[in-house]
């Protein structure tokens, strides 16, 4: 389909407000997704690649063709808006056989584009109703094929299911996913929710204060995330940060609020380390033996499959998963607030200022 | 396939609507297309009084002026009174539409507005016509007269009359502040109305010329209790409508109208002014006037000649209601009941034509000043 | 620059360079042709009688704009709030004073509140007297109650239209928080009110600044407004005078007109409509049901009463004393003296004007959305300017400036479509306005990501969402076009007289029957055509001014 290359892309509004410069590509026929928090920028960067948004500063090429002075409805492009803004003055067949339309497709290219969409959603029963006469998962869908009706090379899709409920979300999640693999379009979708990003994305782009902080797979961005905003964004990990009291051999040591932990890294006495530990490696135990750490037990929030156990290291908030069904029957039971914890071996991941 | 809505262009719709618009102005337009014609400008009541009303006895009256000179007379009756006539003359000024026009008064013309849209002429047919009318109406002669009224106070019989109050026989403008009677006055604001303006110039005349004094301290007298209305219509809807109000500021022939509608004897009698032994009224006397500039300047002076003859001077009595300038024409028996001309002497001739001309922006200014509370 | 730009530029530029020529330049021509001929300027304002015709019309404004919103605000939240049958052809009465010829209003005033009126013979019965004891229908009184007829029905649209966007979950959540009645009145609805209520009141004291025919009838030569007395100067060929007080009222209107797009600007951030909640007059408590008794009743005497003596005055000739149909047959005589030609006329002016005005309107609303700095402000005011400017002027300036120098004065009916339509594009171009700031921005990028070309856009999705305010604007133009009387008078030749024009003319000949007919033809028919736009458009009519 296309190649998207965002190069220090930057809008600056009237009041000081930047977002950007961005510096972003997106691969031919992948799913990008733009995460942060609200806020951050996501929207007005989808507005700039959709071309919405006019004196913007930087480069912007979809397959090395620089974009910047084209229209949007030159650009080839189908979006999906936050507010999902379909046509209230059409039916649902109208709203979709929109595009083919103006672009002046015969009428039965249109009628057999807008049913095979129709039937890829699921929303064929729906074609003759009103706009106000759907619910708003089928108006998503309804957005959806609407944006998708002309065949676009690049898919912009704003927060496109942020109003649904939880299994609504995660049905069409899929679709959307399996939808956009089997036209392989190019798609940058726009959500502030991790789980979506992580369910949906080929590739996430972190945004924070009109700025990208990382790009990579899900999974690179959980195992390695590059700084604490990530990280504490993603929830990917608790994050101490202390100094470097010893230095030895292949550990350093760092004190974090009067704590001391052994790191497996290189420093500077004296210097400034953050490091982050994912829940999952954080070890808990009720039996007590020399040497290792205490800390109160806060709460407990049970989920699928685990528990959440979030301690208090002396002012410093822990949050450590365990699957130890009989140990959190103990901690609840005994009104034993105590526990001991260690990190995982090497599950320390040192972050960049 | 057909079950979908197809999506309409507007464009079709748009271009339909356009196009019958375009038709229905085509219509209106080819319906009201200009001919070139002779027109006269005169005010909406032009020849409206008579029982056939102003088209009927306007056709008849001009049918022979059209075969003889092979046009058609339009005769535009504008819904506006004289001064709005003129105004519509000075804007037309620069390229005029109208040839001749009727109705200017003897104060009107007193205007430099007026005298600026008007080219002088001086009709043949003005021997047959009294010299004061026209040293009255214009001496410089850029109208010519045509008919004539005189302004006098009128009332209803029916209500007060000379045995209930015996002043009406001899009236004066004192008799007029008592309370009384100047609660039962209505009359025209001068600055609307040409009767309201005569009454006005008869009550200065009377003060500056006759009693010598300030004319401004009789409308002081009668400010709260003197009924002014915007028009003549008005002024005659609430003479007619309220018993109280039975004094009115209108013509003398309205006694005559009123025993020729009504029956003889008429239930509205005139009460002219009475000073130094002599009854005194307000001559207006109404003019054709040529259109300077105007497109047809012969024709124009042929119509004019033509509004003096007998066909046209005949039938003023019944259909405009005051009296056709040539004097030699024999009036409805009617009339016996109107102020009769040579009975009353006249106001005009205590202020001369130069002093109303130059002072009458400030007579009404300080008019208006005395109604302000 | 490239060609999208300059036609950008065109239309954005188009509505603005038609006002110019038709507005601006006459106007300017006629004043600048006598503003310095005759007495200057400042010594004409500053004379005394002309700074107490000031004081007056400011005074009368002042006054009657109290008055209508005191005896509106009640009706707006009865309009608002109260269920019951016919509301919607209530509400479409709201436009009969907009339709009324001044003069017709002068009348019905006259029948009811005059002496020997309705309510004059009713006290005159009570107290058993054969002369007059009553008589509101002339001098302050007059002037006062007459302008308040008027602008009544304008604050109850304004304000219910406004009070109809007030989410009623506000209310409810102050009254949860523990908010009486009163304190909610107070500090939820009355802030929310606000902005219309003072845009009303700009609008009323507008009208009433302006107003003429109504002053110059009862005000017993007394009492003139500024624009009474501009007319006033024409007549006398004054035409310097005329020329500085039009100039002092432009500046004066203007300011106001400022004020007014300042306040609806504000009020249009309050919100979206929301669905509101009324309820139906049984479920009132008993005193609430009487004041609101008490309420309507004088809203019957003050604003049906004038009007239903028009109507009776369309079938009773007073002269004859019968009851006849003759008004309404003549209005459909062809020739002679029948109305038949002025019907076409009325029909024909009024409704070019109003489809000229609802295109401006369009293309002016398209400015006022436009980014540029200036652009938006320029549209508001030259929106406004018409309201402003007194309608003597503008004829005058229109024959002066393009009837003569291009002939059309031997047939001067473009002249008259030209007068109307500036008339009514105040109207049209707000509610316009209003319904396209309504309009979602996302819908109008939606349609251009899915490749709708700028025209495709406009005519597919823009035009659609904004039928309903274009309706009702039509509506209003129309209305306001149909009644006008003074601009198409100036104007016009006898052949182009309209029914507005012909009723002033019956009522001069006394054909009362004729004038009534001709009356309670136009409110009929700007009756029908409001309450069908009220169907269209789902009762958002009041939201057009
Ligand atoms: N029109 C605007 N004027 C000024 N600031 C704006 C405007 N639109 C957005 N912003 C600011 O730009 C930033 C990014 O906004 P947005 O792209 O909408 O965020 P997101 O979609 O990530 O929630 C925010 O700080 C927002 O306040
Ligand atoms: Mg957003």
């Amino acid at each position: 389909m296309v190649e998207v290359e965002l190069r220090g892309l930057l809008r600056e509004f009237d009041d000081g407000t930047t977002v950007g410069p961005i510096d972003l590509l997106v691969r031919d026929g992948e799913l990008l997704t733009l995460l942060g928090p609200s806020g951050s920028g996501k929207t007005t960067t989808l507005r700039m690649v959709a071309g919405f948004i006019e004196n913007v500063h930087g480069g912007l090429l979809f397959d090395g063709k620089d974009m910047i002075t084209v229209a949007p409805r030159e650009r080839n492009i189908g979006m999906v808006f936050q507010s999902i803004a379909l046509f209230p003055n059409m039916t649902v067949f109208g709203n979709i056989s929109f595009g083919p339309d103006m672009a002046g497709w015969s009428r039965e290219d249109t009628v057999n584009r807008v049913k095979e969409l129709a039937e890829l959603l699921d929303i064929q029963h729906l074609l003759l109703r009103k706009t106000s006469e759907i619910s708003g998962g089928e108006a998503q869908r309804v957005a959806l094929a609407r944006a998708l009706a002309t065949n676009p090379n690049l898919l912009l899709l704003d927060e496109p299911l942020s109003a649904l409920d939880l299994q609504l979300r995660e049905r069409l999640q899929k679709e959307i996913r399996r939808i956009q693999r089997k036209l392989s379009v190019t798609t940058i979708y726009v959500t502030h929710s991790q789980d979506e990003a992580f369910a949906i994305s080929d590739r996430v782009a972190i945004l924070n204060d009109g700025l990208v902080e990382q790009v990579g797979t899900p999974e690179e961005l959980y195992d390695f995330p590059a700084n604490d905003f990530v990280a504490t964004f993603l929830g990917s990990g608790n994050i101490f940060s202390g100094r470097i009291v010893e230095v030895s051999g292949e550990h350093v040591t760092v004190s974090v609020n009067d704590n001391l932990f052994l790191i497996p890294t290189s420093g500077n006495m004296g210097s400034k380390l953050t490091f982050s530990v994912k829940p999952e490696d954080v070890v808990i135990s009720d039996s007590y033996s020399e040497g290792e750490i205490v800390a109160n037990v806060v709460s407990i929030i049970p989920q699928v499959g685990s528990f959440k156990v979030i301690l208090d290291l002396n002012g410093i908030p822990i949050i450590a998963l365990t699957y130890d069904e009989d140990l959190v029957k103990r901690l609840r039971s005994n009104g034993n607030k105590l526990v001991t914890f260690s990190f995982r071996k090497d599950s320390t991941i040192i972050l960049s200022d | 396939m057909t079950q979908y809505p197809v999506r309409r262009d507007p464009r079709k719709m748009i271009a339909v609507a356009s196009v019958s618009i375009i038709i229905i102005i085509a219509v209106y337009a080819a319906v009201t297309w200009w001919r070139p014609r002779f027109v006269v400008y005169t005010y909406g009541s032009f020849f409206d009084y008579g029982d056939e009303g102003a088209e009927t006895v306007l056709g008849r009256v001009f049918a022979p002026f059209e075969r003889q000179y092979g046009v058609d007379v339009d005769i535009v009756l504008l819904d506006v009174d004289a001064n709005g006539i003129i105004s519509k003359l000075v804007a037309e000024k620069s390229r005029p539409l109208a040839d001749v026009v009727i109705g200017i008064d003897n104060i009107l013309i007193l205007q430099d507005a007026a005298k600026s849209v008007l080219e002088p002429y001086t009709s043949p047919m003005l021997s047959l016509v009294n010299e004061t009318f026209v040293d009255l109406l214009d001496p410089e002669h850029y109208l010519t007269p045509f008919d004539f009224g005189l302004i006098t106070l009128i009332y209803s019989t029916s209500s007060i009359n000379t045995t209930t109050h015996p002043q009406l026989g001899n009236l004066t403008f004192a008799d007029l502040a008592d309370a009384e009677f100047a609660s039962s006055l209505v009359t025209e604001n001068p600055s609307y109305s040409s009767p309201g303006l005569s009454f006005l110039l008869s009550q200065i005349a009377v003060y500056e010329k006759l009693l010598h004094q300030d004319w401004t301290t009789w409308w002081d007298d009668v400010r709260d209790q003197i009924n002014v209305q915007e028009g003549w219509d008005q002024a005659w809807e609430v003479w007619s409508g309220d018993p109280s109000r039975n004094l009115l500021v209108s013509y003398g022939t309205d006694p005559a109208y009123s025993a020729y509608y009504y029956g003889s004897p008429p239930d509205t009698a005139a009460a002219p002014f009475f000073y130094d032994n002599q009854h005194w009224a307000w001559m207006q006397v109404e003019g054709v006037g040529l259109v300077k500039n105007g497109p047809n300047p012969e024709l124009g002076k042929a119509f004019i000649d033509y509004c003096l003859n007998a066909t046209v001077q005949s039938e003023i009595a019944l259909n405009q209601w005051v009296y056709p300038i040539r004097t030699d024409l024999s009036l409805p028996s009617v009339y016996q009941y109107a102020v009769n001309p040579n009975e009353v002497s006249l106001l005009n001739l205590l202020l001369n034509r130069t002093e109303i001309s130059t002072n009458l922006n400030n007579w009404l200014d300080s008019w208006t000043a005395t109604r302000i509370p | 620059m490239n060609a999208r730009t300059i036609l950008n530029y065109a239309i954005l530029s188009f509505p603005f360079l038609l006002l110019i020529v038709f507005l601006v330049f006459p106007v300017f021509f006629v004043n600048a042709l006598y503003l310095f001929t005759g007495p200057s300027f400042f010594e004409t304002i500053m004379s005394p009688s002309i700074r107490f015709i000031l004081q007056f019309t400011i005074g009368q404004a002042i006054l009657s704009t109290l008055m209508a919103v005191l005896i509106g605000l009640p009706g707006a939240f009865l309009i608002a709030r109260l269920r019951f049958r016919g509301k919607s052809l209530v509400r479409a009465m709201m436009i009969v004073p907009f339709v009324l010829p001044p003069i017709v209003v002068v009348v019905g005033f006259l029948e009811m509140f005059g002496s020997y009126g309705v309510i004059d013979s009713i006290l005159m019965w009570i107290q058993g007297s054969s002369t007059s004891v009553f008589n509101l229908a002339t001098g302050i009184p007059g002037i006062i109650l007459a302008h308040t007829f008027y602008n009544i029905p304008l604050v109850i649209l304004m304000v219910s239209a406004s009070l109809e966007r007030l989410n009623p979950e506000i209310e409810e959540s102050a009254e949860i928080l523990g908010a009486s009645s009163r304190q909610r009145l107070r500090y939820i609805t009355l802030p929310h009110v606000m902005p219309s209520l003072l845009a009303s009141a700009v609008l009323t004291f507008m009208f009433c600044f302006m107003s003429f025919p109504i002053v110059l009838a009862f005000g017993q030569g007394r009492f003139i407004t500024i624009e009474a007395q501009i007319w006033n100067a024409f007549r006398l060929f004054d035409y310097g005078e005329a020329s500085s007080l039009t100039l002092m009222q432009i500046v004066i209107t203007l300011s106001l007109a400022f004020t007014y797009v300042r306040l609806t600007k504000r009020e249009n951030e309050t919100g979206k409509t929301a669905s509101m909640k009324t309820t139906s007059f049984n479920r009132y408590p008993l005193r609430e049901r009487v004041a609101i008794a008490a309420y309507l009743s004088l809203i019957v005497v003050l604003v049906l009463g004038p009007i239903a003596t028009i109507a009776r005055a369309s079938v009773y000739d007073p002269v004859a004393k019968v009851y006849t149909l003759e008004g309404f047959t003549n209005l459909f005589r062809l020739g002679g003296q029948g109305a038949f030609r002025y019907l076409v006329n009325s029909l024909f002016y009024a409704g070019l004007a109003t489809v000229f005005a609802v295109i401006l309107g369009i293309l002016l609303a398209l400015d006022m959305r436009s980014h540029h700095r200036f652009v938006p402000t320029f549209a508001s005011s030259m929106i406004l300017l018409p309201l402003g400017i007194s309608s003597i002027t503008v004829a005058y300036g229109l024959v002066l400036a393009i009837a003569v120098p291009t002939g059309l004065i031997t047939n001067p009916w473009p002249i008259i479509i030209i007068a109307q339509t500036i008339i009514g594009l105040p109207f049209s171009a707000r509610a316009i306005e209003l319904a396209m700031s309504k309009i979602d921005p996302a819908l109008l990028e939606q349609a251009d990501s899915l490749g709708a070309s700028r025209i495709q856009r406009f005519l597919f999705v823009e035009l659609p969402l904004l039928a309903p305010g274009i309706l009702v604007g039509a509506v209003f133009a129309f209305a306001m076009a149909i009644g006008e009387m003074s601009a198409t008078l100036f104007i016009a030749l006898p052949q182009n007289y309209t029914l507005a024009v012909a009723i002033y003319e019956y009522l001069g000949v006394r054909a009362y029957v004729e004038a009534g007919a001709s009356a309670f033809f136009l409110v009929i028919v700007c009756v029908i055509a409001f309450l069908t736009i009220e169907r269209i458009s789902e009762g958002s009519t009041g939201g057009a001014l």
